[in-house]
């Protein structure tokens, strides 16, 4: 909920009439109050939420004429406008008015919101003013419609965002981020294949639970002698309360399959890579996780069929969209194979202020080469060999196992597999202000 | 391997993902190595000497020939990983 203080960003200092120059723009002096669903629609019930939150007397409504169109004059001698179809209503406020305005806000659940009224115009004169007008009158169209359309909750995210995100002594910043923290399920009875360079089997964090390993590298076993296997790992599949520090992994109830199809030096190829798949969708993995790539544009046709044949066997590939950008230089990099199939899933990096990621790949105009969704991907804190135990790293890898993650948990939460599982993950992510070239749908979201 | 030998993956077209087997038998019949069959995702791999990769292609239920890809993440220290 959102209130509007007099003498805050937006109001004039006495909650009076007349033109006032903000922040945000200037504002008429008259307040935009945003009503519940329970009364949009209704004009009298509309106007019964009003006399009681503000002591308006007198109420113009648009449905008040046969042509549905507002009569201004009408409206300028009422106390206050309301639209029914937008739930929406225009009204003066004094001083008393706003204070019982901003105390409905937080007690009656009819009162979304209050925000002043903008006074719109188009300056062609002065580019500089027009593109700052434009932007405080699309933020705060943005602002209204999350309030809107995604719930309170999603604007709470958004705004967190605008500080940053930490992380604090209970959970890193993408488990806040993506609201992993504060989800129902945990990825119990789903099979997740972390495919990377192996894991740190002895790692404390995971005795006691179900780790199948197997490598496909050739004179090398499962155990992670990299690093970064063990970092994925922990951020799709780490424990819910790990004994001896913050909660970094999103499924912590997920059984755990590790294939090690990179080797110690990090390099793989495709026969050990294909293999790992083979083997997760054998084992009846519903989500497999590959944080690699190759910085190659065109789509492999080997990667796009085995990612259709893993939907049609119920089993989700999630790949990184690739480090290759640098941005800060003018370079915005591509998606490379495998997470340029249309068939695989790409994943892009944001930063704890939900900015996308210096390094992460944009969208390859080939057909599949767009990133699809986002997830934290710097400055990831997630579990590391012993005797580091824990380690904090960047990269569209580390993005990618949150997403991973999610999606086990979507998994649980709704009984989908394969192209339906997806479809789940993508509908719940936390839409961005960033190009859908950077981030596709924006910021994957764990199901409550 | 020789100079002249490239590692290679073959993707099955749809139709013949059941009969893999087969195909892999066609495969190696037409000059390639076979090392793995892989029955669940319709993939081959192994390798060819460069002057009979064309006739891979031709073998019945073969929907593409692609050069092996490699990948390599950085190094554990690096910050971006």
């Amino acid at each position: 909920m959102d209130q509007w203080a007099a003498g805050g960003a937006g109001a004039s200092a006495d909650g009076g009439v007349g033109v006032s120059r903000t922040e945000g723009g200037e504002t008429t002096g008259r307040f935009v109050v945003v009503l519940s669903n329970e009364v949009q629609g209704d004009a009298a019930a509309m106007t019964e939420a009003l006399q009681s939150v503000a002591g308006v007397s007198s109420v113009a409504s648009p449905t008040d004429y046969e042509s549905r169109a507002l009569d201004v004059r009408e409206a300028e001698s009422a106390d206050a406008t309301v639209f029914p179809t937008l739930g929406v209503a225009v009204l003066p406020a004094d001083r008393n008015r706003l204070a019982s305005i901003n105390t409905a806000v937080s007690e009656d659940p009819r009162v979304l919101a209050v925000e002043p009224e903008r006074i719109l115009y188009v300056r062609s004169d002065q580019v500089g003013a027009s593109l700052e007008y434009a932007r405080g009158y699309r933020d705060g169209v943005a602002d209204l419609y999350e309030q809107l359309a995604g719930g309170d909750e999603d604007a709470a995210l958004q705004s967190h965002a605008r500080v940053g995100f930490v992380d604090n002594d209970d959970f890193t910043w993408g488990i806040q981020a993506t609201k992993a923290n504060s989800s129902s399920h945990d990825g119990r009875g789903v099979r997740v294949a972390v495919l990377d360079t192996g894991h740190d089997l002895e790692h404390p964090d995971f005795e006691g639970r179900t780790v199948t390993a197997k490598s496909f590298v050739a004179g090398e076993t499962a155990q992670d002698g990299h690093g970064h296997g063990t970092h994925c790992v922990g951020t799709s599949c780490g424990p819910g309360n790990p004994p001896d520090t913050r909660r970094y992994g999103v499924a912590g109830g997920a059984e755990i399959f590790v294939g090690k199809v990179l080797g110690n030096q990090g390099s793989g190829s495709d026969s050990g890579i294909l293999a790992g798949i083979e083997w997760a969708i054998a084992n009846g993995c519903q989500v497999i996780s590959m944080s690699l790539g190759a910085d190659v544009r065109q789509v492999s046709r080997a990667y796009d069929a085995v990612g259709r044949r893993a939907l049609e066997a119920g089993s989700l590939i999630i790949a990184a969209a690739g480090n290759n950008a640098r941005r800060s230089a003018g370079n915005p990099g591509f998606v490379g194979i495998p997470a340029n199939s249309p068939s695989i899933a790409a994943v892009a990096a944001v930063d704890s202020r939900f900015r996308i990621a210096d390094f992460s790949a944009r969208s390859n105009p080939v057909r599949g080469g767009q990133v699809d969704i986002a997830g934290p991907g710097v400055a990831v804190f997630s579990s590391w060999p012993m005797p580091r135990r824990y380690n904090t790293i960047s990269g569209t890898s580390m993005a990618t196992p949150h997403v991973s993650g999610i999606a086990a948990l979507f998994c649980q939460a709704t009984g989908k597999t394969g192209a339906a599982l997806w479809s789940e993950v993508t509908r719940a992510a936390l839409r961005l202000n960033l190009s859908s070239a950077d981030v596709g749908v924006g910021l994957a979201q764990a199901p409550q | 391997m020789t100079a002249m030998t490239s590692r290679i993956t073959v993707t099955i077209d749809d139709d013949h993902v059941p009969r893999a087997d087969e195909v892999a038998d066609q495969l190696r019949a037409a000059g390639m190595t076979v090392e793995q069959v892989l029955g669940t995702v319709g993939i081959i791999t192994g390798s060819v000497d460069a002057g009979q990769r064309a006739s891979l292609e031709a073998v019945p239920g073969v929907a593409a020939v692609e050069e092996e890809t490699t990948f390599q993440i950085a190094p554990p220290d690096a910050e971006i990983q």
